[in-house]
């Protein structure tokens, strides 16, 4: 304790200048610019009013203030880059030099359209631009050929409303997520259905560590079956993530189909799973949350892994802060068994179940406490041994269980719609041994995926399985 | 050892400036005894060394040394706050031209390996032939992440991200009230700190990744305010890593009640914006632990590395100079050498493309820092490693000399 209280004084002590203690974060904000490497010459294109100035003040610290500050201007105004620098060299490093930007420059009086800005912002085509927004760069076009640095890029994407909570419509509740409220709402912007996933802030710990990881992981991951994230809204009441919206969730897609789903389908899903989990096991990502109300899909048939709140955190939670029991259904025995091996085969058993679920029509081990949960398993797949897991008679949870010796029973019997080979690939799924289960980038070559093509094995990471003709949903809901 | 050696050993190796003035001015103080409370100390090396760096520095420093000059900009900063989200739209973000070339032609070579790598990982050709007693001392470290199938993708992956995280150089320019001896004595407070939470490794290095990115996309930070951006970096490199991260109310009582948890909580979301949300990054701990999966070594060799490794945070020059990959692989033939004469093994110049001449430079470096860590007035990351718990590694004799010019 007494290191304790003499390391806390040291640097304060130290690293404190002649201003008080108390001094409030609105003067710490005024002394701290964020800047952005870009020159002065390539100011942007786009100044912001003033009255978004004064707007975002308030909302943001709402604290009290120098009033007259807000009616400075800032000419030489230094604004944010994304903490994400490219190069640790030059000031040049901001500017995106874009082909189109280039080619326009000689037809510079040529009137600006809507095309052209989209293309510049890297927009989604179907955006809709405010009224008068386009009129507004029109005065500024003498600048609008030149290069966009990433900050005077940013400036524009928020004038066009990116990152403000007004720009979405908040419709229905979707449901209470794990740490969240979900929300469907619809973008001003496109006019497109978007997912809201509501994060209330404790005003007392900042933001979650789960809102904290998923975002961030979110970012580092770009792929057509992983769900996409289009905005982050961050006031200092809530943090709200804009996903695109899908249309259901694969237990809802199951059910709408009778639990009988087709064994064309259960393949596409099962391929399209294996792929956003190889895409993130590579990224040292793993989803740990895996079930079916996590897998999104859309009409098209696509599949994207959704939820990664608790892709990072080491330990498993028991309840959601609603205080629901989260599901133990796809959890591995390793991890029942209270494993804190943190490998990412753990998310390879619950692709076991899944897969089980969607040829089925029923979960495979629908346990409602640990110890059922368990009992399920082993009477399923036999009580495990030192053989098929070695080190498992030391396990003080398992001993205390004394569970009887069930023998293994005969897979044929309980999925009959699955194949030799899907019996083998579920087999090989649900491993006891974690290490011993195949991976998700192993599976994808299981022969069972072979009527599939080759083609698929070598699509680029953002383009869907459904880009190919060769690969085509079957409808035959009922 | 006394400092007239480490202070030797740096001008050999010529790199320091302003770092050199920290060693020397410290040394002076324990000559003349002063050494009654260590937080005084620390007061005075602060402030000698301040006066060191800008007489050093000269232009920058001393011109914009009067807050005046910098405008008050809370007003840009607000409304950039709501334009800073929208980076998250933006589709991959743009790399430097000239750099991204690179670093593919690097990837395209690293890709080849691939499959070599997995071919040498699943015969178990990998077992390292410098173990000698595994019974007694385990292999340690190896990263459960990182399935032998996928290590070549997750070091690609983490090339590639390293590249787009990195601070700017000379980034202090443009922070008047700030110098770089300011920066050695924040890192290794919270190297203290984290220590005393019994934080990971992991964590540590994160909060500095953070803490530098975070100075190189802001300007003008007043010093009274260093602490409260270097205690939020550790916040959130916790939050992020950490099984059961301490309480914002930890947070406070470290600074001694210097910041409230107000403040923290307003700080935690200006960083947030400023970086973000890009708190996926890597560091030389991960890059490490991965190297030591491939070529797995003694577990004192481990710690070493991670000690060399962790030393190097306190160095800003090292920091910006070096990529984590470069320094994780530079630490590990450090430990290497310094543990069993060896340097950087072939299986691993394979996996990382990294040859010895590649990775010399911040090997000199790193053993610059390993040097003359006993004689400089930070001890915590040496306090750390004096555990058995890490096999006590800070207090082997670090070689005098590296076996090539």
């Amino acid at each position: 304790m007494e290191k304790m209280k003499r390391f806390r004084r040291r640097l304060s002590m130290s690293l404190r200048s002649s201003h008080s203690v108390d001094e409030s974060l609105s003067e710490l904000a005024e002394q701290m610019t964020i800047e952005d490497s870009v020159s002065k010459d390539s100011a942007p294109p786009l100044r912001r009013p003033h009255s978004v100035i004064g707007g975002s003040l308030g909302s943001f610290m709402a604290m009290p203030r120098n009033g007259s500050r807000l009616d400075i201007v800032h000419e030489n105004l230094k604004m944010g880059s994304d903490g994400e620098s490219d190069q640790a060299s030059g000031t040049s490093s901001d500017e995106v030099q874009s082909p189109t930007g280039v080619c326009l420059r000689s037809r510079i009086h040529r009137r600006i359209s809507m095309e052209d800005l989209n293309k510049r912002l890297s927009l989604p085509a179907d955006i809709r631009i405010p009224d008068g927004y386009l009129e507004k760069i029109q005065l500024s076009s003498l600048h609008f050929h030149q290069p966009l640095s990433r900050r005077s890029r940013r400036a524009s994407l928020s004038e066009i409303g990116f990152g403000k909570l007004e720009t979405y419509i908040k419709l229905d509740k979707l449901g209470e997520g794990t740490y969240a409220t979900v929300f469907k709402g619809r973008s001003k912007l496109t006019d497109n259905l978007v997912a809201l996933k509501e994060i209330r802030l404790e005003h007392e710990e900042g933001a979650p560590c789960t809102a904290i990881r998923e975002v961030s992981l979110l970012k580092d991951l770009k792929h057509a079956n992983i769900v996409t994230l289009h905005d982050i809204i961050h006031t200092d009441k809530s943090l709200t993530l804009v996903f695109e919206y899908l249309d259901k969730d694969l237990k809802q897609y199951m059910d709408d189909c009778g639990n009988i789903m087709s064994m064309h389908n259960v393949k596409i899903f099962l391929y399209q799973i294996l792929r956003g989990l190889a895409y993130c096991h590579k990224r040292k990502v793993l989803h740990r949350d895996l079930k079916p109300q996590n897998l999104l899909i859309n009409e098209k048939g696509e599949l994207k892994l959704a939820d990664f709140g608790l892709a990072r955190a080491k330990s498993v939670p028991t309840k959601t802060y609603s205080n629901e029991v989260v599901t133990l259904w796809y959890r591995p025995p390793d991890v029942l068994l209270g494993s804190s091996e943190y490998s990412t085969q753990i998310d390879m058993w619950g692709v076991g179940c899944i897969l089980y679920e969607m040829a089925a029509g029923r979960p495979l081990f629908p346990g409602s406490t640990v110890d059922d949960e368990l009992h399920l398993i082993f009477r399923l797949l036999g009580t495990p041994t030192e053989e098929n897991w070695p080190g498992i008679a030391n396990i003080e949870e398992f001993k205390s269980y004394k569970f009887p010796k069930y023998k293994p029973q005969t897979f044929v019997n309980h999925a009959p719609r699955l194949d030799t080979e899907g019996i083998e690939l579920l087999l090989s799924f649900l491993k006891f041994e974690s290490k011993k289960r195949i991976s998700a980038e192993e599976a994808m070559k299981h022969g069972y995926f072979r009527n599939m093509g080759l083609r698929v094995h070598t699509l680029p990471e953002s383009i869907s399985i459904f880009t190919l003709k060769e690969i085509q949903l079957l409808h035959m809901l009922f | 050892m006394d400092g007239g050696l480490a202070f030797a050993v740096n001008q050999h190796v010529g790199i320091y400036t302003s770092k050199e003035n920290c060693y020397v001015a410290s040394n002076k103080m324990e000559v003349s005894g002063v050494q009654t409370a260590k937080q005084r100390t620390v007061l005075c090396v602060l402030t000698e060394n301040e006066q060191h760096c800008r007489m050093l520095q000269g232009g920058p420093h001393a011109k914009s040394g009067s807050q005046t000059s910098v405008p008050a900009c809370l007003p840009s900063y607000v409304t950039q706050v709501a334009v800073e989200l929208c980076e998250v739209v933006l589709t991959a973000s743009p790399m430097d031209a000239s750099d991204s070339s690179l670093l593919d032609e690097n990837l395209a070579a690293l890709q080849h390996r691939d499959f070599r790598l997995f071919l040498d990982l699943s015969t178990n050709s990998c077992v390292d032939t410098s173990v000698e007693s595994p019974a007694e001392e385990p292999l340690a470290l190896q990263d459960d992440l990182c399935v032998p199938e996928y290590t070549g993708d997750i070091y690609l992956h983490l090339r590639e991200r390293e590249a787009k995280s990195r601070p700017r150089p000379n980034y202090l320019k443009n922070h008047p009230e700030l110098s770089g001896c300011m920066r050695v004595v924040l890192v290794d407070w919270l190297a203290e700190v984290a220590d005393e939470y019994k934080l990971c490794a992991e964590t540590l290095q994160l909060a500095v990744s953070y803490l530098d990115r975070f100075l190189s996309y802001t300007t003008a930070v007043k010093r009274a305010k260093l602490q409260l951006v270097g205690t939020v970096a550790l916040l959130l490199a916790a939050k992020y890593e950490e099984v059961y991260p301490p309480d914002m109310e930890d947070f406070v009582y470290i600074t001694d009640g210097t910041y409230d948890q107000r403040q923290l909580v307003c700080m935690e979301h200006m960083f947030l914006k400023v970086l973000a949300f890009n708190l996926t990054v890597p560091t030389a701990y991960q890059l490490l632990r991965l190297f030591i999966t491939v070529q797995p070594v003694r577990s004192k060799t481990a710690y070493l590395a991670m000690y060399v490794a962790e030393l190097s945070l306190l160095e800003m020059e090292t920091v910006v100079a070096f990529r984590p990959s470069v320094v994780a692989a530079s630490a590990y033939c450090l430990a290497n050498y310094t543990v069993s004469r060896d340097l950087w093994p072939e299986s691993l110049q394979e996996f990382t493309g990294y040859s010895l001449e590649d990775i010399a430079p911040c090997l000199k470096d790193l053993h610059t820092i390993y040097f003359s860590a006993e004689s400089r007035p930070q001890q915590a990351i040496r306090e750390k490693y004096k555990s058995s718990k890490y096999g006590s590694v800070s207090l082997m004799t670090p070689p005098t000399a590296l076996p090539f010019p």
